[in-house]
């Protein structure tokens, strides 16, 4: 064994919180922030800095409104804009220490995805099931879910396998209907025709097979039976109705939404997200190796206070939830959940050229949690 | 050959070495150099954009028109959102036709077919595509409405004929080769299975669409033997 300890992480849950969260308004207690609010900063700090959109001559400190307590056991700082996460805190490692070199928001997110700025290296999910295949019999190795109050920056890059082949990239679910493209029959072909297609289709290969000997039609036709179960397994993964009214509850699927300007997402939005966690639970269960969860967008160059509340009380509860359900079933010990953007905002008000009002955080890269 | 790439081409494809069977030879199966040598021509799968054109080759559907801006065959909209600001303008008629090679490759939403076939993600350069073989592939060959719609296109043109001599004419013009009596065999059993269930559910689709879409799924139609 040629590790410093035993390996014992099996699966990953990824929250990818698009953006850029504002650490010091959800993570990091800055007493001395709000005591210099309105201050400038020092030449000498800003004098090398290059801001995305702050300009940097006539920026200035700008404090936090949100209470910081200390929580759990080990007395973690948390704001007063994750109540329900403040209970999971025993059960969490803060990386304070984060820091990119990256403030731009597609090569940040490629950075923190897959290593490089630049498109084209394999994402985390990839190498995982490149390393040590998918233990899902049924379910693609690795799975992308998205709630997008806007689109992300890399698209469909932002689950690419990169320059390792095709079939470790992430496949996009959806959370209600035919969940991965391409996976419900074409109108007019029944589950009686589907299947008895997929038949023939199985027993003309193997003819050619024992004709031509190639070792790709046997592939291939493992392939097309991979892909019927996956068309019985993906009906079965969505239906929540074995799930107990306690863990719905938990999870908060049928909650009040709160509308802020239907930013991000409209009706529904707080219901679909709190599914896609339920659904991360659900899939690592069924021995995906890797899911990945994009929730857009934590980008708040303006209305900071209103939007980030938001967003909290969009994740908050589930996130907390999956963690509670994750180790209560025992899955917790080998399941990494990990939760980030890809940088954190500055601690200088958002001054850009156009802006009226200052309300919000430019892009911070050199530090964050 | 003068330098001539046409000729060095003519050359290559003209030997007896080329225009092999790529049939295993059993009594060769276990060579320790495997293929080096060439006893056999190598079978090899299409590559992305050539697995979109037989289908529409092979349907009557396919548009020939040569140059021109890209095209944008449809998408739905799931796929075409998760890219931040991009925009996909629908081809409007014959274009969306076109062959592979000209579908815009937008690189945060690339289109699917091409990734699931191993198209490369255009950020590097390529000296090697990957040929693999997964089950989005197949569920893309079933069930994406692009090539439904080239099944559905080969299958009306039989005018609900099914009988062998119209199950053969499909075959041989997807595959360029005759079936064999066992292949016939299987192919004239599942065109009556058919017809039993569009008999008792009209809404299924005809028969010979049904073969027609079999027949497409087959790994010979996508491979260069």
């Amino acid at each position: 064994d040629r590790t410093h300890h035993r390996p014992r992480a099996k699966n990953c849950i990824y929250f990818f919180m698009e953006g850029g969260p504002s650490h010091m308004d959800l993570f990091d207690p800055k007493p001395k922030l709000n005591d210099l609010d309105g201050e400038p900063l020092p030449d000498s700090l800003l004098e090398e800095v290059k801001f995305a959109f702050i300009r940097k001559k006539s920026a200035r400190l700008m404090g936090s409104p949100r209470t910081f307590q200390k929580y759990g056991q080990c007395g973690m700082d948390l704001s007063d804009l994750l109540p329900h996460l403040s209970t999971c805190v025993d059960d969490i490692a803060f990386v304070r220490s984060m820091k990119t070199d990256q403030f731009n928001h597609l090569p940040g997110q490629l950075r923190m995805l897959t290593g490089s700025p630049f498109r084209g290296w394999p994402t985390l999910g990839s190498w995982l099931n490149y390393g040590l295949g998918s233990e899902s019999e049924n379910l693609p190795g690795y799975v992308a879910m998205v709630n997008l109050g806007r689109g992300l920056p890399g698209g469909a890059a932002s689950w690419s396998s990169g320059f390792l082949p095709s079939n470790y990239s992430g496949s996009l679910f959806r959370n209600q209907g035919s969940p991965v493209l391409n996976l419900a029959n074409p109108p007019g072909v029944s589950d009686a025709v589907a299947e008895r297609s997929l038949q023939a289709v199985t027993d003309m290969n193997n003819l050619r097979h024992a004709q031509q000997g190639h070792e790709e039609i046997a592939s291939r036709i493992k392939a097309y039976e991979l892909a019927y179960r996956m068309q019985s397994s993906a009906p079965e993964l969505l239906d929540l109705r074995g799930e107990s009214k306690a863990t719905l509850q938990a999870y908060g699927l049928d909650r009040e939404e709160v509308t802020s300007n239907g930013k991000p997402g409209g009706p529904g939005f707080f219901g679909s997200f709190a599914r896609n966690c339920l659904l991360a639970r659900r899939m690592v269960e069924r021995g995906v190796r890797y899911v990945t969860l994009f929730l857009s967008t934590w980008d708040h160059h303006s209305s900071l206070n209103k939007d980030l509340a938001h967003n909290c009380r969009i994740s908050d509860q589930p996130v907390a939830a999956l963690l509670k359900d994750l180790k209560a079933r025992g899955l917790l010990d080998d399941t990494v959940v990990v939760w980030g953007g890809e940088f954190g905002r500055t601690p200088l008000g958002e001054n850009r050229v156009n802006f009226k009002t200052i309300t919000g955080r430019d892009h911070h890269p050199y530090a964050f949690t | 050959t003068n330098w001539s790439r046409k000729s060095l081409i003519r050359k290559i494809v003209l030997a007896a070495t080329y225009q092999q069977s790529s049939a295993v030879r059993t009594e060769l199966a276990n060579h320790p150099d495997g293929n080096r040598l060439m006893w056999r021509q190598n079978s090899f799968r299409l590559s992305a954009e050539t697995v979109r054109d037989v289908h529409l080759v092979a349907s009557g559907l396919f548009a020939s028109k040569v140059g021109g801006p890209g095209i944008h065959p449809p998408l739905p909209a799931f796929v075409t959102e998760v890219g931040r600001s991009v925009k996909w303008p629908v081809s409007k008629g014959g274009d969306r036709y076109r062959r592979g090679l000209y579908i815009f490759f937008k690189r945060t939403v690339p289109y699917p077919m091409l990734v699931a076939f191993d198209a490369p993600d255009s950020s590097v350069s390529c000296s090697r595509r990957e040929r693999t073989n997964s089950p989005s592939q197949a569920l893309t060959l079933l069930n994406d409405p692009a090539f439904f719609e080239c099944a559905d296109a080969l299958g009306k043109q039989f005018n609900g004929k099914s009988d062998p001599a119209a199950i053969r004419k499909m075959f041989t013009r997807c595959l360029n080769r005759n079936p064999t009596p066992a292949e016939l065999g299987v192919l004239t059993k599942v065109a009556v299975d058919l017809r039993q269930l569009k008999a008792a559910d009209p809404e299924q689709i005809e028969p010979m669409v049904g073969l027609a879409r079999i027949i497409m799924n087959l790994d010979e139609f996508i491979t260069r033997d």
